[in-house]
């Protein structure tokens, strides 16, 4: 059917408007290649929007969480530790205080104990006696 | 070669090594008759042909889900019809302009239009048309262009046949206002 008789037969009126030069020839190779280029995008745009996509998301979420609940946890315990150490350490020195009596500390400060003295001989017979490796010490401090 | 009838063609669409085919004789079938349809809406060639690759995606996507109890053509008018629509608004949202400026520009554009091959009276009455509310445009073309019955245009514009004609009635008053004061 002749494109022109179509527009006579459509308009019945004088038809002002032009088509170029073999317009329709080409058209449904370039409609195809169209309909395959949105084919394609929709492939890419599927997977995004994908019941997998969004449960892979949701996953690494609960994943993420987990850890950081763990690591929460984890570090709040050794709070917990430390806390309740230094609660027996407090409680031990209130308790040992409690028995001391404030004139015997007057006493042991003014007796003439307090100034009692290491010499250079008593710490050589004390590392000798006692086996004691004096490179080792010296390492450690 | 002759024309099948669309129920055949619908019938090899759905076997899979025959879709291609199928929808290329669709294509074949009804490209010239929604090209004009488009273009008398649309005007500018390039936007129809945009337009008319639109509606043919479409189809070829909801073809799976078509009702075989409504007619094919009437389906893929009211598509093409749906897009032209679309299209304009997008465009009046695009280029945020009152009527009067578009209707000068229009009647410049359609004189340097190298598809435009119409005396002055078709341009005056193509720039009349413009004028026309979206709705009204469509109902004006397709009743005084493509001559189609309010029956068959209200199955593809969903509109009932009284309002139809009350569109109708509207547009012509319109542009014969239009003509008088040009």
């Amino acid at each position: 059917m002749n494109e022109e008789n179509i527009n006579n037969e459509l308009f019945n009126k004088n038809n002002p408007f032009k088509i170029p030069e073999g317009y329709f020839d080409d058209f449904n190779s370039r409609l195809f290649l169209k309909i395959e280029n949105e084919c394609e995008n929709k492939t890419r745009i599927t997977f995004w929007h994908s019941w997998k996509y969004k449960l892979s998301v949701a996953a690494s979420i609960a994943i993420l969480a987990l850890l950081s609940y763990n690591v929460y946890y984890f570090m709040n315990e050794n709070k917990i530790v430390k806390k309740s150490n230094v609660s027996i350490t407090e409680s031990i020195d209130d308790s040992e205080l409690s028995f001391v009596n404030e004139n015997h500390i007057i006493d042991v400060i003014t007796s003439d104990e307090k100034e009692q003295s290491f010499e250079g001989d008593d710490i050589i017979n004390f590392l000798v006696n006692d086996n004691i490796d004096e490179n080792a010490i010296a390492e450690a401090y | 070669m002759t024309e099948r009838d669309d129920k055949e063609i619908l019938k090899d669409f759905e076997n899979p090594s025959l879709s291609n085919s199928a929808f290329n004789e669709i294509v074949n079938k009804y490209k010239v008759k929604l090209y004009w349809h488009i273009r008398k809406l649309l005007v500018n060639h390039d936007d129809t042909d945009d337009v008319l690759q639109n509606t043919f995606i479409k189809a070829w996507k909801g073809l799976n889900t078509f009702q075989k109890e409504s007619k094919l053509y009437t389906w893929l008018y009211r598509i093409a019809t749906n897009e032209c629509i679309t299209f304009l608004q997008n465009k009046k949202k695009k280029y945020f302009v009152n009527v009067d400026e578009v209707n000068s520009e229009f009647s410049v554009q359609l004189e340097s239009d190298t598809y435009f091959d119409g005396d002055k009276a078709q341009l005056i009455l193509q720039s009349a048309i413009q004028t026309l509310p979206v709705k009204q445009k469509l109902v004006f073309n397709m009743r005084y262009f493509d001559e189609m019955p309010y029956d068959e245009m209200s199955k593809i514009l969903g509109t009932s046949e009284s309002a139809l004609k009350a569109s109708y009635h509207f547009a012509v008053k319109k542009i014969e206002e239009y003509l008088k004061h040009d």
